[in-house]
């Protein structure tokens, strides 16, 4: 068994010592077995029921076979838990052996063999070394997989004596087991197979020794490799590599390989042997054209000490490829030696390497990379750069920037540190930003640190933009986009509508500067402020109720729907109200931005249909499924042919479930 | 099991393998020719593609032959009609590409610089590793691997060969999975206690009525290593409802379906990319109404409780929650974390926008991919022994350093499973 590339023994611990050829040995075993078992036939209930379940391994009725499967499984692993009772497993394994010697069907053997995979023990394997001489290939297959399942190290044996009398097909499944089985034992009877003359069993014997991870082999490899036929070469090359090649032959498969991959990972062995020789290798490749090979060895030179120094020198006068190649290096290894470098490279033209470079110094920068990065900033407010200032892990940074807001008079300097400050999540930003935004401070800083405060805000800020918002303030407009941000990022929107709007709407001076606050509301759309919209549309006579009706329709959840269908199902609704619910309904349905299960959505849009005020209203809920998603179409059948016959929508009816593909004709609801 | 058809691809490989051994001779000193092996371009063309596994999970996939430092050059799978989808597919991107059953064909092909790895489970390791030895960079869908020794065997290669391996638990290059997993690694919610996981149930997998195997579909290659079993429509079948997905012989059910996604991002937020559990639970244990798997701090990993808010992954803390879902959607409470920027001093996880071009990306840097074959191996393991507890129906005890299971030498077996004649693993 692998494990993390290297191989360890899973088998039993015996106390005798096992010969390959001999047999005789496992055979008593098998007897002593058998006489335990028939000791303890008095415990034998389970066998009774494992009888009766392979007869059910035949049954014309295909579930009862599914569930004879299933069953036999539970029934043999749960004699296996560690808990259970080790006489009753063994029992039940006898009789699992036994049924195999009667005269089972084809798929009842099959499925015991399976089984016996799974939960067979060293008993198990005389019988099952029976099947292996099987003219049948299904069940000589399966009972290869059993014994090579079975950690007992008997099973080695039997398998060798198989492969043995193999056809070279199977052969190569046998010594595929042998690496499943992780037995070092079986090197000795793989050794010989790299002499024969199929390139097929020579590769997977290799393979197979690579995997067994025997050194003392390596010899054979080597001579195995001077005579490879075709086929073989990169297998018998690559297990030289994995048990234990010198610098030398590393070195030299590097330029004769038969494949890149080989090559490479004559590289990544060679690092390890001989970092001297991979450093003059390396030379020799960074002075070759372009290739494959070539980019993958700077890769990996990059994560090797020994070898990053030589990649590091002069990397201003790299091409770009290998430019993008090394910083990827610097990032990962995180290089902070290389930060002068690297800021040299921002003057690239190529646009993906000055991209990476200005990534790089966010993640290993230090005091430079922080100056030439703010003057970037400074110049071109660039996404990038700003990232990266964002990541710089400097104490000092912060100070600087909080210096600059408080005293700098430069509003361009003042609007870049804000930014930052909030993008760096500072500590004692908020409380800064929200000083600076009360009036006397100069409009431009206000509007810059409610900009910042979108990311950062507080309900106090959020309290004092709205209370900009009703009092006339200079910085009016900029605080409705600002609060409406900070909403949105604040979430809670029950807490924001009763702590910071209703607040603000009763110090309102009249109902126009209400609509003001009302019209970003949206950002607060919860249960508390959808109740007091559905309060102003029934009051006819509210001021407000057209500036509700137009943030109702811009929710951003579908519980907005029930105001809706509430609305249209008003007698004497009018044709504005009509227009209103019907776009509102139109947009929970086509736009993305409103949450919902979209099977929910066409529920109230049935309901919609069912309440309809008018035909053409009913006409426009059906049409808003003529172009149906994939997923929405399980469901449209059951939700529109109530209305086939409906004379007002039955040919718009018709076109929608025309729409759907037969195979999702009908899911139940 | 067709012996015919084994005796048809060993042939095959050995014709395949002839082309690749005669254009690889060379002599034992570096020059340009040499490491530009087989005249093949450099990085400044495009890279090679290939794509093995033309089924429903392909789509993805086939954007990036699209792009103009892409050039798809084959498509490979056993259904003679997939790969009609798939030479038209590449057609309507602009590109002229071969088609084969063989992904033989690709990996000794020098000229194929990377390969997508799009088959069931059951076939994720042997293609990955065999075009990996051939020097080729390997994107592989989740769940990486169908066993655990799988996972290592693939861990190994990767390291021994040099390759840039990606593997698709795409949720990683999703924003508000990436930022529920920062707000959780960098301590915003507290000591993390449980996490309550959605991953829904397929149907039992079940036998059919054996059908005829429909003219031109190699369904001895398509069920490789694993067990023969009768052909029907049913248990090859690519939906998302079960087809092979509901089958253990080829996938790990909803474990490696919805798992390999949402355990991977536990992982993630746990900071367990290098380690893992150390306990499963199957539903019933002791009572139990789920199935669930604890780490050694005691953080509870809980599947398909229905307490998770509306979302796919709840992360209950000392101090608040976090709440993920696809589509973008992220809940925390206190409710303004998810809104506010990490410190400089917190922990900033991997940033790719789409899994599939941050993989193409490091084929030419050579960087790290966001979810990496050591990544993609820890979480298959979850999803494979949260599997083997669900079918052994008792705990299992996991050693995540040694990466064994202890304490029960049978349960041990389910690490891995032996192949079937003729799909040997390559290593």
């Amino acid at each position: 068994m692998r494990v993390a590339g290297k191989i360890v023994h899973v088998v039993r611990v015996t106390s005798c010592q096992f010969d390959y050829f001999n047999l005789f040995y496992m055979k008593f075993k098998f007897l002593l077995s058998a006489v335990c078992s028939l000791s303890t036939l008095s415990i034998a209930l389970s066998a009774q029921n494992l009888s009766e379940l392979v007869t059910l391994l035949d049954s014309g009725e295909m579930n009862q076979r599914t569930e004879a499967r299933n069953s036999i499984q539970q029934l043999l692993t749960n004699s296996t838990a560690p808990t259970a009772d080790a006489s009753a497993r063994m029992v039940l394994e006898q009789e699992a052996l036994q049924l195999l010697q009667s005269d089972l069907s084809h798929s009842a053997q099959v499925w015991l063999l399976r089984m016996l995979e799974l939960t067979g023990s060293e008993a198990s394997i005389p019988v099952i070394a029976g099947y292996l001489n099987s003219p049948d290939t299904e069940l000589r297959d399966c009972a290869r997989r059993a014994l090579v399942a079975n950690p007992a190290p008997e099973a080695n044996a039997v398998l060798y004596q198989a492969m043995l009398r193999s056809s070279d097909a199977e052969k190569r499944a046998y010594i595929d087991g042998f690496a499943f089985r992780g037995d070092g034992r079986a090197v000795k009877a793989i050794v010989p197979l790299l002499k024969s003359d199929d390139a097929d069993t020579i590769a997977l014997a290799a393979n197979a020794l690579a995997l067994l991870g025997e050194s003392s082999v390596y010899s054979e490899l080597k001579l195995a490799r001077t005579n490879a036929p075709e086929g073989s070469r990169a297998a018998i090359e690559l297990a030289m590599l994995a048990l234990g090649a010198d610098a030398s032959t590393c070195k030299s498969l590097i330029s004769s390989a038969a494949n890149v991959g080989v090559a490479e990972a004559a590289f990544v062995a060679l690092i390890k042997k001989d970092t001297t020789e991979a450093v003059a290798v390396l030379q020799a490749v960074v002075d070759e054209a372009p290739s494959p090979l070539r980019t993958a060895m700077l890769g990996t030179a990059m994560t090797a000490p020994a070898l990053q120094v030589n990649l590091l020198k002069n990397l201003d006068s790299r091409t770009p490829e290998d430019q993008l190649i090394i910083l990827s290096g610097i990032l990962e290894q995180k290089i902070t030696s290389a930060e002068a470098s690297v800021i040299a490279l921002l003057s690239s033209e190529v646009k993906a390497v000055r991209k990476q470079a200005i990534f790089t110094l966010g993640v290993i920068g230090g005091s430079a990379s922080f100056s030439t990065l703010y003057s970037l900033f400074l110049n071109e407010f660039e996404t990038d750069v700003s990232n990266a200032l964002a990541m710089l892990d400097l104490a000092a940074i912060d100070n600087e920037l909080f210096k600059i807001v408080e005293n700098s008079p430069d509003h361009k300097q003042v609007s870049a540190a804000t930014q930052l400050l909030a993008m760096r999540n500072a500590e004692g930003a908020t409380d800064l930003l929200n000083r600076m935004i009360a009036p006397g401070n100069s409009d431009d800083l206000r509007v810059e640190c409610m900009k910042a405060l979108e990311v950062l805000g507080t309900l106090e800020s959020c309290q004092a933009m709205a209370q900009f918002i009703v009092s006339g303030d200079s910085v009016k407009r900029p605080a409705q986009n600002s609060l409406k941000r900070l909403c949105l990022n604040y979430g809670d929107p029950d807490l924001l509508w009763n702590s910071v709007f209703v607040p603000a709407l009763n110090t309102a001076a009249n109902d126009a500067i209400r609509a003001d606050l009302l019209v970003i509301a949206d950002a607060v759309a919860g249960d508390d402020f959808l109740a007091y919209i559905q309060k102003k549309i029934f009051d006819i006579g509210s001021p407000l109720r057209p500036t509700v009706l137009k943030t109702l329709q811009r929710w951003p959840h579908m519980e907005a729907s029930e105001v809706w269908l509430e609305l249209i199902s008003t007698p004497n609704v009018s044709a504005n109200d009509i227009k209103a619910a019907q776009s509102g309904l139109e947009r929970m349905v086509k736009s993305k931005k409103v949450e919902g299960w979209e099977k929910l959505k066409l529920d109230q849009i049935v309901f919609a249909v069912e309440k309809a005020p008018t035909p053409e209203f009913k006409k426009a809920m059906v049409n808003l499924y003529l172009k149906p998603n994939g997923y929405i179409q399980h469901y449209l059948h059951d939700a529109f042919e109530q209305f086939a016959d409906d004379p007002d929508i039955s040919s718009e009816v018709s076109a929608v479930l025309a729409m759907v593909p037969e195979s999702k004709v009908r899911r139940k609801r | 099991m067709s012996s015919k058809k084994i005796i048809k691809r060993r042939s095959f490989l050995k014709k395949s393998a002839a082309i690749c051994v005669t254009s690889s001779v060379a002599p034992m000193i570096l020059r340009a020719e040499i490491l530009g092996l087989n005249g093949r371009v450099g990085p400044n063309s495009r890279i090679n593609l290939a794509y093995v596994g033309i089924g429903k999970q392909i789509g993805a996939h086939f954007s990036i032959a699209g792009r103009q430092d892409v050039q798809a050059l084959w498509v490979c799978d056993v259904k003679p009609e997939a790969r009609a989808y798939g030479l038209s597919e590449i057609k309507k991107r602009g590109g002229e590409c071969k088609a084969t059953p063989y992904y033989e064909d690709i990996v000794n092909d020098p000229s194929v610089d990377a390969v997508v790895v799009c088959t069931p489970d059951h076939w994720h390791a042997a293609i990955s590793i065999a075009a990996m030895r051939a020097g080729q960079d390997v994107y592989v869908e989740k769940p990486m691997t169908l066993t655990i020794e799988e996972g290592k065997a693939m861990v190994t290669a990767c390291e021994r060969y040099g390759r840039v391996l990606q593997v698709g638990s795409m949720q990683r290059s999703n924003s508000a999975f990436r930022k529920a997993a920062e707000l959780v690694r960098n301590g915003y919610i507290g000591k993390v206690k449980e996490v309550l996981v959605g991953l829904g149930n397929f149907p039992q997998p079940k036998l059919w009525a054996e059908e005829p195997i429909p003219k031109g579909f190699d369904y001895d290659r398509w069920l490789g290593p694993a067990p023969y079993e009768p052909y029907s429509s049913k248990r090859v079948e690519g939906n998302y409802g079960g087809g092979w997905r509901c089958y253990w012989d080829y996938g790990s059910r909803k474990n490696g379906d919805w798992g390999a996604h949402h355990y991977d991002i536990v992982q993630w937020a746990l900071g367990r990319d290098d380690s893992g559990p150390v306990a499963f639970y199957p539903k019933e244990h002791e009572g139990a109404q789920y199935h669930s798997f604890e780490y050694d701090d005691g953080v509870k990993v809980i599947r398909d409780h229905g307490d998770r808010k509306g979302h796919s992954i709840r992360f209950v803390g000392s101090e608040g929650e976090v709440m993920v879902s696809r589509g973008g959607r992220i809940a925390t409470t206190p409710s303004d974390l998810a809104g506010r920027p990490l410190k400089p001093s917190d922990v900033h996880l991997y940033v790719s926008h789409k899994q599939q071009v941050n993989w193409v990306e490091c084929i030419k840097s050579r960087a790290t991919p966001i979810c990496d074959v050591n990544i993609g191996h820890r979480t298959a393991t979850i999803c494979q022994l949260a599997g083997i507890a669900e079918r052994l129906k008792r705990p299992i005890i996991w050693d995540p350093v040694a990466e064994q299971i202890v304490g029960d030498e049978y349960a041990r077996r389910w690490q891995d499973r032996p192949r079937r004649a003729g799909y040997e693993l390559p290593v």
